[in-house]
């Protein structure tokens, strides 16, 4: 067995939390840089997925993934519905719009033109 | 929501694959706006990842070859691909037995959902993979409620052996859809999905190899029904 499928499976199936502990992972940011993307495909690098077995919690720099407002968006889009509604329902509004407001998106962009359409 | 897998696959080599599956792809976020992962699992060539000029890095085989992370190339908005260089390379220079590959590809499956939503990526993926796959590894595939593309071309129509035809109406049966490629005008109905003849492009890039294919208005036809079966954008969701 040259293949060790249960690392594998682990790999794969790592979600968002284990993914901050440390790894720059290459497809968690991938509409926040999309001007360096265009000329080649390179979304990934060898670089950050050369280390991906040593998370280092505590010592890694700030990453990009780790902007706020990105954090708040993946944090709400990603918990159960019922409790991403109370946590909606808790924040303000405008720092909501504040957090989406980071990604350049023109299909975002259009949506908050009209939710702030007064 | 559960995640589109699409599987391409074949019984004979050089039938399409690679292109159906750029073509896909292509008409898919380009046209449709539905984003796609591809995944490029033909052990044997890697061709996907060549077709988009895909940097050397970990590929789809890389958690379970090596414990790496597999890298995520982004090609444009709502398209990305998974290379699959190390596999081909692996393939080379191991004696593998073919049940671990198709296992591991299995936890792609099973974990793509879990992969793609943590990463940010499209919940479809569309896999590349290499000519005659097993009968019972892709009954498990369709079992976890894989779509299974089965490309042909006019070697399927024209009876080899009775063999031949009878490996054929095994795939035939376990497919979702049956695509037979490079038809003529003289062969153009003879299956539900043609892809006609075209011409070859001089720069073979997956964009302009795609936009050759479905400037032919029949073909452009039979991807959007293809696309229509197997991914209906009433599927989408965004990323």
């Amino acid at each position: 067995m040259i293949l060790n499928l249960k690392k594998g499976s682990q790999i794969l199936g790592k979600k968002i939390a284990d993914l901050d502990t440390g790894e720059p992972t290459q497809a968690a940011q991938p509409a926040a840089h999309p001007a360096a993307l265009q000329p080649a495909p390179a979304l990934a690098t060898s670089a950050p997925a050369a280390e991906p077995e040593a998370p280092q919690p505590g010592a890694s720099a700030p990453q990009p993934s780790e902007d706020w407002g990105e954090l708040l968006v993946r944090l709400l889009a990603s918990a159960p519905e019922d409790v991403a509604q109370k946590l909606v329902g808790c924040l303000d509004k405008e720092v909501i719009i504040k957090a989406l407001e980071r990604w350049s998106d023109p299909h975002l962009k259009v949506a908050l033109m009209l939710i702030t359409k007064k | 929501m559960r995640p589109v897998i699409i599987l391409v696959t074949s019984l004979d080599g050089g039938v399409g694959k690679t292109t159906l599956v750029a073509t896909m792809a292509y008409h898919a976020a380009v046209f449709r706006r539905q984003p796609v992962l591809l995944i490029d699992a033909d052990w044997e060539k890697a061709e996907l990842s060549q077709l988009f000029r895909a940097e050397y890095a970990p590929g789809w085989l890389s958690p379970f070859l090596k414990g790496e992370e597999p890298a995520v190339y982004k090609i444009r908005d709502g398209l990305y691909l998974v290379p699959g260089y190390d596999a081909a390379e692996a393939y080379q220079l191991y004696d593998f037995q073919i049940s671990e590959l198709e296992r591991a590809l299995e936890a792609w499956v099973e974990n793509l959902p879990v992969f793609a939503a943590s990463r940010g990526l499209p919940p479809a993926a569309i896999i590349d993979t290499t000519p005659t796959l097993r009968l019972s590894f892709l009954t498990r595939l369709k079992e976890r409620g894989v779509k299974i593309i089965f490309v042909a071309d006019v070697r399927a129509l024209g009876r080899v052996s009775d063999v031949k035809a009878e490996h054929y109406a095994s795939y035939f049966k376990l497919a979702d859809a049956v695509v037979v490629n490079n038809t003529s005008l003289f062969t153009r109905n003879t299956a539900p999905y043609t892809i006609r003849r075209v011409g070859t492009v001089k720069d073979l890039h997956w964009e302009a190899v795609a936009k050759n294919i479905i400037r032919n208005r029949h073909n452009k036809k039979t991807i959007e029904a293809l696309l229509d079966k197997v991914y209906p954008t009433t599927l989408q969701a965004g990323v």
